[in-house]
């Protein structure tokens, strides 16, 4: 019990709360992608997509794929991780208070943890539709037929994927902030147990 | 109901209009046409190359033959090599057909690329064998060219057709 005491300056405050909240307002608050792929060599991209919960851009020669809802999802990603943030701030500042505990939100760790699985799905419907594999990460060699014109067109394309340190700083938040419930369950059991003791 | 309950029920109401509010606006936006919204919309650029015939030069056992490379569409290429044969109006194959240095054709531009043809000693017997029966022939050139496009490289076939008559080459030659 001493380290949640000291953690929570004597059942006051739930300072892991408070990195937790800063990292996910971090989180919300960048737009770069999470995780980046790029096809191509010598500094000129076939393709590109950039991702993260919050903002998806693709680009395939030069020009933007658009997908009228993704715009929408991601704002609901945003307003829900600022919610979170807002949540565990508040909870975390209030933490004597036995009613901040259904404050400590756990979405900023869903996400990071549902982002590869999504990737993954995302990525092998996209790699059955054009017939080659894309990586998750790492680095391959795309080779793809196009049919252009009753030609016959073979191509070779170099394919780089990442999850970008923005992907790790989400999940660092999403960490902090499971530690953050838990911590917080921990001080309100101290503080019923002493409302109790009168 | 209790301060936890009441905290309780204000987060599960904000959380569900967070995660419901846009996604409910897109699909009023778009009429609840589901397929609307999901469909991605993409326009590629325009790719539209033309090769135009623009001379003949035979030199050191070489014809070299030049085309006009006129890029009317939206995307860079780099031709960096041809591996072709050149035909005979018969359709005999004459002599193996290689770029002679590599093209970048920007867009809305022309460019001049040259084919490089080594005629040895038979296939310039074979050429002048059909300047017999007529001034000048057809010649095509059939087979694959290595390009660059937006850092992909692509292997396309490619087929073109030249006119030459025997004053072309002697005139060079001179």
């Amino acid at each position: 019990m001493g380290l949640v005491k000291t953690l929570s300056l004597n059942y006051r405050v739930n300072l892991l709360g408070l990195v937790s909240a800063l990292l996910l307002f971090y989180t919300v608050s960048s737009n770069k992608p999470w995780w980046r792929m790029a096809g191509g060599l010598g500094g000129e991209k076939t393709f590109s997509a950039e991702i993260s919960p919050f903002n998806i851009a693709l680009e395939v020669l030069g020009k933007p794929v658009t997908v009228p809802i993704l715009p929408y999802l991601n704002l609901a990603a945003r307003l829900s991780i600022l919610l979170a943030a807002a949540t565990i701030l508040t909870g975390s500042l209030l933490a004597s208070k036995p009613w901040s505990k259904p404050m400590m939100s756990m979405k900023g760790l869903l996400l990071p943890i549902l982002f590869p699985g999504g990737l993954f799905i995302g990525l092998s419907l996209a790699s059955s539709y054009i017939g080659a594999n894309l990586p998750l990460m790492g680095e391959s060699t795309l080779k793809y037929e196009i049919q252009y014109g009753g030609l016959s067109i073979s191509t070779e394309t170099a394919v780089n994927a990442v999850l970008t340190e923005e992907y790790w700083i989400a999940l660092a938040a999403g960490i902090f902030s499971a530690f953050t419930k838990a911590i917080h369950n921990r001080i309100a059991e101290q503080t019923d147990s002493a409302i109790k003791g009168g | 109901m209790n301060k936890t309950g009441f905290v309780k029920a204000l987060m599960l109401l904000l959380s569900v209009a967070a995660s419901f509010a846009p996604v409910i606006y897109a699909l009023n936006k778009y009429e609840w046409n589901i397929q609307a919204m999901v469909m991605p919309s993409y326009s590629p650029p325009k790719v539209d190359f033309r090769l135009e015939h623009s001379g003949v030069k035979f030199e050191g056992g070489q014809l070299y033959v030049a085309f006009k490379l006129v890029n009317l569409g939206e995307v860079d290429v780099t031709f960096e090599n041809v591996n072709a044969a050149a035909y005979a109006p018969d359709e005999e194959a004459l002599a193996p057909v290689i770029l002679d240095k590599p093209v970048t054709s920007h867009s809305n531009s022309a460019e001049a690329l040259i084919l490089k043809i080594s005629i040895n000693e038979a296939s310039l017997n074979k050429l002048l064998q059909y300047f017999e029966k007529q001034d000048r022939i057809n010649v095509g050139i059939r087979g694959e060219a290595s390009i660059s496009v937006f850092g992909t490289k692509a292997r396309v076939p490619v087929s073109a057709v030249f006119e030459i008559s025997l004053t072309d080459i002697v005139r060079t030659m001179s």
